[in-house]
């Protein structure tokens, strides 16, 4: 079964980076360029992942992580913020409106897919290959 | 001589002869030395005569004569002396004798200043003091008979000065008559001239009878008589007259007592010289004691009298002032008194009080009195004030009083309630009242003045609060301004980083080999704009103290190991040897973990950057209660004038250094801002050419107990 991420993010440049090395590597890709979309397709597709940036139209990130992790449906999705938002006391707000992650900007194409790997359940792929060795 | 005696030319029996002549030359010296022997010569003494009759005077034929001069001749006579008399007045007298031109001068007091100047024997000739002697019909037997009296005194003499210090000393005014000598003293008493007169008592109870005078008991200024040679001069006379004048004390006929008394008038006390000498000596102490207690009491007395006298004085600028300032001063006396209606009414006034109440008393009077002047407003404090003077209570208060033209004047009053003897009720009231409309005045204003200040310092303090206010909203907005700033910029970043980095993976297809170089070189750029973005970020945030350190534990061994690991590629690349010497003791810390490594990889960075070749060293180990990280290097070291402003922000922007060196040059101060916030330090040990160690400590935590 395909892995799906939503990713909530406007800028479309970073958008399309992003989309373009989950679907290289085989994820299903979600996208949202609003933090209001980004819940309403949060509900609709129940994603795996959601990687979301913090600094967003209409709704920002902190309120969407709360959202999300308030709704009953969609509390066990892992968020994982993905922002250039550096200031001091950043990481810490956003882990403590729900994200389970936090991926500082720019993100480093080579180490960005191991990073998020580390949010997702494991898949059977995994297992299969954990009992194996 | 000396050319004669090497001429070859002079023959030798020349110089035999002058030999000759020598030996007769020495022969003729000694022979004269030998006439000068002491044995066989005449000593010429030169003596000073000077007029003090009967001891030593030239009598009308121009001879020496006196009691000194015949005990004189007498030792001359003996010692072989040739005595030679120079006729001088007292003072040349001394004068000479000092010069030289005498060699002894006879009858001088000794005293202590004397003995400084002049060389005396050590037998006394004979005992002196000054007396007293009275005119014919004058009667004086004690110093109080003397007040008024006209009192003839040598001119110039010690007596006149210290009969004179007596008598102010006693408070005695008496009436000096200086003379020229003690004939001319004499011979005022005895035509009654004067009422008496003062000699020394040899003259005295010489001629006191062919005057007519009669000597008084009172005597003072009592001294011994000497021969006396100049200082160090004529000790050989000195000794012989001590040697002659022991030998006749000794035997009672001798020639010392037989010139005395045809010296002095037959006396009975002189008859017996021994018992004479001492009561002279005891007469003089108990004279001593007898002064001392008179001036004792003269003294107490007289500093009574200048009490008194001071009193008196008190008390009569006391009554000056009193008049003064009742006719200048801005106050006023009074005086009232309850009259038939049992009103109180003024009797008496002093001082000022037209000026002050612009009323005559009389005027004041029919116009009502004190309380019609009293202000209205001010009527409850003269109710007060009355209050406590029927209470027999005196009052001081302040209030506003209006004058003839309406004028409001302050003043302060000074009340004294005077009471019916018998009913102990009030009858009367004194006292004091003063124009104060100058201080009260000057009180208003200041009042006012701190009101305004008060205002001022209100609003002032207002302005500066809403400046804070403005300054703190402009730093809110400068980190506003900063985050967005970073965010902005790293947005962009993000995607020519994510995307060189896509390209640079293979993701999109084959790349050639320059394709793959000018890739790495946009990432590397990229990389780079990231880090001064970073760098100008951190910087700001440490100026506007915003800051926020974590307390969380961590591993310094790790962080150390990191931050190696990081910099490795870049070190293997320049051929340079990554070392560590860690410490076994270091281990768990507890602070912020990303900032000390931020700072640790910061300064291995620059150490790998700044050496071509050789090693980085990083060690660590605790130092006291500090652990202690040095990273050392064998690169190029650092000039010590560029020491102090290395740790400067946006310093490094001005050296050349820059465009060799990649950097915003804020890497440092922010690693000493950092390290600082964290309690600790950071310094360079370095030479110019010889590498550099960057060194930062950071406080150890103590454990918990």
């Amino acid at each position: 079964m395909t892995t799906t991420v939503l990713v909530i993010e406007d800028n479309e440049k970073n958008m399309y980076l992003v989309t373009f090395i989950l679907e290289r590597s085989g994820y299903r890709v979600l996208q949202a360029r609003d933090g209001q979309s980004g819940i309403t397709l949060a509900a609709q597709a129940k994603p795996d992942l959601i990687l979301m940036d913090i600094q967003l139209p209409v709704m920002d990130g902190y309120t969407v992580a709360r959202e999300l992790t308030s709704n009953e449906d969609l509390k066990h999705v892992p968020i994982v913020a993905v922002t250039s938002y550096a200031m001091s006391g950043d990481r810490e707000r956003a882990l403590a409106s729900g994200c389970i992650g936090y991926i500082e900007k720019p993100i480093n194409p080579a180490t960005f897919l191991v990073e998020i790997k580390q949010f997702l359940p494991p898949t059977k792929a995994d297992l299969l290959k954990g009992s194996g060795s | 001589m000396y050319f004669f005696l090497l001429d070859p030319k002079h023959p030798p029996h020349q110089k035999r002869k002058s030999w000759r002549f020598c030996a007769a030359l020495l022969t003729l010296v000694i022979a004269l030395l030998a006439a000068k022997d002491p044995a066989g010569a005449v000593r010429t003494v030169r003596v000073g005569v000077y007029q003090n009759e009967p001891k030593i005077f030239m009598n009308e034929d121009r001879q020496a004569s006196g009691f000194f001069i015949d005990l004189l001749q007498a030792i001359a006579a003996d010692e072989g002396w040739s005595l030679e008399y120079v006729a001088c007045e007292w003072t040349a007298c001394l004068q000479a004798l000092e010069s030289g031109q005498i060699d002894l001068m006879p009858d001088v007091a000794y005293s202590q200043e004397r003995d400084g100047t002049y060389d005396f024997h050590t037998t006394p000739v004979v005992s002196s003091w000054s007396q007293v002697y009275t005119a014919p019909g004058v009667e004086i037997n004690g110093y109080a008979d003397l007040a008024g009296m006209r009192v003839a005194v040598l001119e110039g003499s010690i007596q006149q000065t210290i009969f004179s210090q007596y008598m102010a000393g006693f408070g005695y005014e008496v009436i000096i008559t200086p003379t020229a000598s003690f004939q001319q003293a004499f011979e005022l008493a005895s035509r009654n001239e004067v009422d008496a007169a003062i000699a020394n008592q040899f003259f005295g109870d010489y001629f006191q009878l062919s005057y007519g005078l009669t000597r008084t008991p009172i005597v003072f200024n009592p001294s011994t008589l000497f021969f006396a040679t100049a200082e160090g001069r004529n000790a050989d006379l000195l000794a012989a007259i001590d040697r002659h004048l022991n030998a006749w004390i000794q035997q009672p006929n001798s020639l010392y007592y037989t010139t005395l008394s045809r010296w002095t008038l037959p006396l009975p006390a002189t008859r017996l010289p021994r018992t004479f000498y001492w009561g002279v000596a005891i007469a003089a102490a108990m004279l001593v004691a007898a002064i001392g207690t008179i001036l004792l009491l003269r003294a107490q007395v007289r500093l009574r009298t200048k009490h008194l006298e001071q009193a008196i004085q008190a008390l009569r600028e006391s009554e000056q002032r009193y008049q003064l300032i009742s006719t200048v001063a801005s106050d006023y006396m009074f005086s009232s008194q309850l009259d038939a209606q049992k009103n109180l009414t003024l009797n008496w006034v002093a001082g000022a009080f037209e000026t002050i109440t612009g009323y005559s008393m009389e005027d004041y009077i029919t116009h009502g009195g004190w309380r019609a002047s009293v202000h209205p407003d001010d009527l409850s404090i003269d109710d007060r004030d009355l209050d406590r003077l029927r209470r027999n209570q005196p009052v001081i208060s302040e209030l506003r009083t209006l004058t003839r033209d309406g004028r409001v004047v302050w003043v302060r009053v000074y009340a004294q309630p005077v009471l019916d003897k018998n009913s102990r009720e009030l009858f009367g009231i004194h006292g004091a009242v003063q124009d104060i409309t100058a201080r009260k005045q000057a009180e208003i204003a200041i009042q006012e003045l701190n009101t305004s200040l008060e205002l001022r310092v209100t609003e002032r303090t207002r302005e500066l609060a809403a400046a804070k206010e403005r300054a703190e909203s402009a730093d809110h907005l400068k980190s506003a301004f900063l985050a967005t700033m970073s965010h902005e910029l790293r947005t962009p970043l993000n995607s020519i980083i994510g995307f060189t980095g896509i390209l640079l993976m293979g993701l999109v297809g084959e790349l050639s080999t320059e394709q793959t170089k000018q890739l790495n070189m946009i990432q590397d750029s990229a990389r780079h704009l990231l880090e001064l973005i970073n760098d100008v970020l951190d910087i700001s945030k440490i100026e506007a103290g915003q800051v926020e350190l974590a307390r969380e534990p961590y591993d310094m061994r790790a962080i150390i190991e990191k931050s190696v690991e990081k910099m490795r590629p870049l070190a293997e690349k320049k051929g340079l040897s990554l070392v560590t010497v860690v410490a076994s003791s270091v281990g768990q810390m507890t602070g912020d973990r990303r900032r000390v490594e931020q700072v640790l990889i910061n300064l291995v960075n620059n150490a790998v950057k700044f050496t071509e070749q050789g090693e980085v060293r990083i060690e660590c180990a605790p130092e006291g209660e500090f652990l202690v990280t040095k990273v050392v290097d064998t690169g190029i070291g650092i000039r010590s004038e560029d020491m102090d402003t290395l740790f400067k922000p946006f310093r490094q922007v001005d050296t050349g250094i820059t465009r060799q060196y990649e950097g915003t040059g804020l890497g440092l101060s922010i690693c000493k801002r950092l390290v600082e916030t964290m309690g600790g330090s950071i310094w360079i040990e370095s030479e110019w050419g010889s590498g550099s160690t960057f060194a930062f400590s950071l406080p150890m935590e103590r454990k918990e107990p």
